[in-house]
């Protein structure tokens, strides 16, 4: 029998942009959360009109035969959203690899279980401080870290596979490096966002929680685990071709960080409709390929420095232009290669 | 004669788009991406056809003997039990 040959996962994610197959999904269950941290760029709704175990259930579905493979469910807190596991659960049984995305403060010992039978490709739970003093403050809310602590040592008992997450922030500054030791005691991935954003709502206050500078060099000299990994297709991102964002009311954007308007809303329109036709769609893909074609002349841009076209957008006016942080990651890096 | 069916395990997710099918072992992080037969075949597989009914319906579809399709059908089915990613029944 003949056919093409086997193929990587590069190669498959390659293809699926080119195709633009919405193979990645991110869906944010609920913009409610019970942490207090004042770096975070959610607005709370109240999600007075969120969606239904039922309309997501038929959204996941649909998705699936468009071709998407991961879906990551976020918030806001998604355990917040009474029927989060058992949404958790269709989409495994479905076929996807289920990331989750959580404080830990709300998993016990019976989310642990259903998530064991559940299988994720992994629960990410976010850690500020290796202490909860640290943690705490940042958190704006007593006994979080204990809680979060607790919910790792679940998860690990019954073999989730957990991978922590640390923004970098003023506020967990002081323990980043033991963070650190705790992921490698664990031998669990860590991931570190240097991105602090202004909230949904306009307000930049949380931007004053922002890492220092210093510290983030210090960091990538002694952690070459802080550096990130090239995006495997080559590209700046997969926005508007194989990523999609769905808020908790059902409004459909390119991607979490591409939201300065919906592509449409799943109560009136179906998600295929929505990825076939939205000309935001076309526009963020355009927008990235001409990212990528402006990183890659002239040699601009850094192996590892991975660019965001929205925040090109957000805060450089142009997608072909570099931004606070790129720039930031681009010195750490190496030194920058091409003008703007 | 016993048949043999398949079905997914919880270390297995997948995705199908076109001739394309990508298979993700959840356990080891490992992907497997599978030519346009392979992909047929797994496509039927889950679909909850027999491996040995798939194989005599591929001798029509393909130019190949009943006994090369089924070394091909039980090569892959052997693969993905191996990696722990399917299992099987045998009716």
């Amino acid at each position: 029998m003949k056919g093409a040959p086997p193929q990587g996962l590069a190669t498959w994610w390659a293809e699926m942009a080119r195709r633009a197959v919405p193979v990645n999904v991110r869906i944010e269950l609920t913009s409610n959360c019970n942490l207090r941290c004042g770096f975070c760029y959610k607005h709370r709704s109240g999600n007075a009109n969120a969606l239904s175990l039922s309309a997501w259930g038929e959204v996941l579905g649909d998705l699936r035969t468009l071709g998407a493979l991961s879906v990551a469910f976020t918030g806001g807190e998604p355990l917040l959203y009474p029927q989060a596991i058992e949404l958790m659960r269709l989409a495994r049984g479905m076929g996807y690899a289920v990331h989750l995305l959580t404080n830990g403060t709300l998993l016990g010992n019976d989310e642990a279980d259903d998530l064991a039978e559940i299988y994720p490709a992994s629960v990410e739970i976010s850690l500020h401080g290796a202490s909860a003093p640290v943690h705490d403050a940042a958190t704006g809310v007593s006994g979080s870290f204990d809680a979060a602590m607790a919910a790792c040592a679940r998860l690990r008992e019954r073999r989730v596979k957990l991978v922590l997450k640390t923004p970098l922030t003023l506020d967990s500054e002081p323990e980043l490096e033991a963070i650190g030791e705790l992921a490698r005691d664990w031998g669990v991935p860590w991931r570190l966002s240097s991105e602090i954003l202004p909230a949904e709502d306009g307000h930049r206050e949380a931007l004053v929680h922002s890492a220092s500078a210093a510290t983030i060099q210090h960091l990538a000299q002694v952690m070459p685990v802080i550096t990130a990994a090239p995006a495997a297709s080559g590209q700046a991102c997969g926005v508007g071709r194989t990523t999609v964002a769905i808020d908790p009311e059902g409004n459909v954007f390119p991607c979490l960080r591409w939201r300065h308007s919906s592509m449409g809303n799943l109560r009136f329109t179906s998600i295929a409709e929505i990825w076939r036709n939205s000309a935001l769609r076309i526009e963020a893909a355009e927008a990235a390929n001409a990212a990528s074609a402006w990183l890659a002349g002239d040699g601009r841009g850094t192996p590892g420095a991975q660019f965001c076209p929205a925040l090109a957008i957000r805060y450089a006016g142009s997608v072909c232009a570099r931004y606070p942080s790129f720039a930031l990651w681009e010195q750490i890096l190496g030194e920058p290669k091409g003008n703007d | 004669m016993a048949l043999t069916k398949l079905t997914p395990t919880r270390h297995l997710a997948w995705q199908v788009v076109g001739e394309c099918a990508i298979l993700l072992d959840l356990v080891t992080d490992a992907t497997i991406g599978l030519n346009l037969t392979g992909t047929l075949v797994f496509q039927r597989l889950l679909a909850g056809e027999h491996v040995e009914t798939l194989a005599a319906s591929l001798v029509d579809e393909f130019d190949v003997t009943l006994d090369q399709a089924l070394v091909d059908v039980r090569e892959l089915v052997a693969s993905l039990l191996a990696r722990g990613l399917v299992e099987v029944h045998v009716e």
